[in-house]
């Protein structure tokens, strides 16, 4: 045990700038943010992989908040916690549910948003909250020579097993989340990730309505191995007069079935239903909400 | 690396690797130490501790962000006197948590009667309608059962230890002679 086993270094920078510097230096070398994934994985320590830690928690630029007229930016190392308390007025009660369903509040208070969207393997309830929302991360990308900076949508940070596609050095530095209409979000979140791989479900499903259609509408299923976004059926949905009659969100229902079956995303059976019937619940109580009035 | 911090009140040096949980460091350091690691990964919460006055999973923190902490175990929390509040709870209402779980869920217990009284410092009735008064100047039931999912032993229910959040709350505001 002792052979192969060191006392890793851990850097500390403040700025991005140092960052980029320790990664020019050290090859062998792993991101650290909240750690709530790394610690809690099964034999987490003694580490033998003998790779230094760099530390994000410090660095000045990932740790700001910043509210416009038309979005919000939060830095990567700012805790899920830190995030509904700031954004309390601005991402509406759906949304703050939502973030608040992600574990308990000492969990939330220890991961952060960096962390939970570029854990290399892993999806988190997280990434599915934004992709409806139609944030934007902005990442940096560390090349021999230079470094690319560029703000992409979230659903394509990753690959449809829900693997974070970038395998150069990254980093995520903030996340832009537009300000919408508060109301019109459904988010659920069904099982555990780290217990649950195969029953675990993320569901996410935002729209905005124009007299009496759903104008644009976002889906996003997901769980801690796929990742599953379509822009076809999106459109298919937002194309909908309202209230939607059986037949129509059957027609749906079978719709969501056939994209699913036909990607190539490993989902077990059991998510699939589960998925099926959280777009059920969904569809019909946009409906009821409709006739109701509540959209008027 | 050397980590300065303070346990219970006393300073510490350890010399410790940087990516070591301080639940293990702990369990080295004390010989007196009440915890239970049986996950040794974050599934349990029995290894709860007040960091920097927050409540959190000893196994969740590293050893390099130590330095200059202040951690209270429940080997130091029970020296104080809001321990005694709890446990006269405890006495009065004729159920405590398990031998396993009886440190964690106590300084959860406290955690959570801290949040109430911060509920009720910022509580105030022009805000609020008549119908969920009662509702607001309590944490829901709903927030108490998420929060002690941290705690995977189910040897106390959600209202069980919302009883005595209440009844430990009352016997603090008493003490320290403060109105309701």
């Amino acid at each position: 045990m002792a052979k192969n086993f060191n006392n890793p270094s851990i850097y500390t920078p403040k700025t991005l700038n140092e960052v980029v510097s320790i990664l020019k230096d050290n090859k062998n070398i792993y991101f650290f943010s909240g750690g709530t994934y790394i610690l809690s994985k099964k034999n987490n320590y003694p580490d033998f992989s003998n790779k230094d830690i760099i530390y994000l928690g410090d660095v000045a630029e990932l740790l700001k908040i910043n509210h416009s007229d038309k979005f919000t930016e939060f830095g990567a190392s700012i805790s899920i916690q830190k995030m509904i308390n700031s954004g309390m007025q601005t991402l509406g009660k759906n949304t703050i549910g939502a973030l608040e369903s992600i574990s308990t509040s000492q969990i939330r208070s220890l991961s952060t948003i960096g962390g939970a969207l570029c854990t290399p393997n892993k999806r988190f309830f997280l990434s599915t909250i934004l992709s409806v929302l139609q944030a934007q991360a902005e990442i940096r990308i560390f090349n021999k020579k230079r470094t690319i900076i560029k703000f992409i949508d979230i659903p394509s940070l990753y690959d449809e097993n829900g693997f974070f596609k970038y395998t150069e050095p990254t980093i995520l530095t903030k996340i832009k989340i537009p300000i919408t209409h508060t109301k019109n979000q459904y988010f659920f979140n069904l099982g555990s990730p780290l217990k649950e791989l195969e029953s675990t479900v993320y569901f996410g499903f935002n729209f905005s309505i124009s007299q009496n259609n759903i104008d644009t509408c976002h889906v996003c299923i997901s769980g801690p191995e796929f990742f599953f976004t379509n822009t076809d059926f999106d459109n298919v949905i937002s194309s909908i007069t309202l209230p939607l009659t059986y037949n129509q969100i059957n027609n749906l229902l079978h719709l969501l079935k056939e994209k699913i079956s036909t990607s190539s995303i490993k989902i077990s059976n059991l998510q699939i239903e589960r998925a099926v019937r959280l777009l059920h619940f969904t569809l019909k109580d946009i409906s009821e909400r409709f006739v109701s009035g509540e959209y008027a | 690396m050397k980590i300065n911090c303070t346990i219970d009140g006393s300073p510490y040096s350890i010399i410790a690797n940087a990516d070591k949980p301080l639940n293990i460091i702990l369990q080295e350091k004390s010989d007196t130490y009440l915890i239970n690691n049986s996950c040794l990964s974050a599934e349990c919460g029995n290894c709860l501790i007040f960091f920097n006055g927050i409540c959190l999973p000893s196994c969740l923190i590293p050893a390099f962000k130590l330095n200059g902490a202040i951690i209270q175990t429940f080997e130091g929390y029970r020296k104080t006197r809001f321990y005694h509040d709890i446990e006269r709870a405890y006495a009065e209402l004729g159920y405590k948590p398990c031998k396993q779980c009886y440190a964690s869920k106590t300084l959860l217990i406290e955690s959570l009667i801290n949040k109430l009284d911060k509920v009720r410092l910022t509580y105030s009735p022009s805000n609020i309608n008549d119908n969920n008064e009662d509702e607001e100047k309590n944490l829901s039931s709903e927030f108490i059962h998420n929060e002690i999912k941290i705690n995977k032993c189910k040897c106390l229910s959600a209202s069980q230890i919302d009883n005595i959040i209440q009844l430990a709350y009352l016997y603090r505001r008493r003490r320290s002679g403060k109105k309701l």
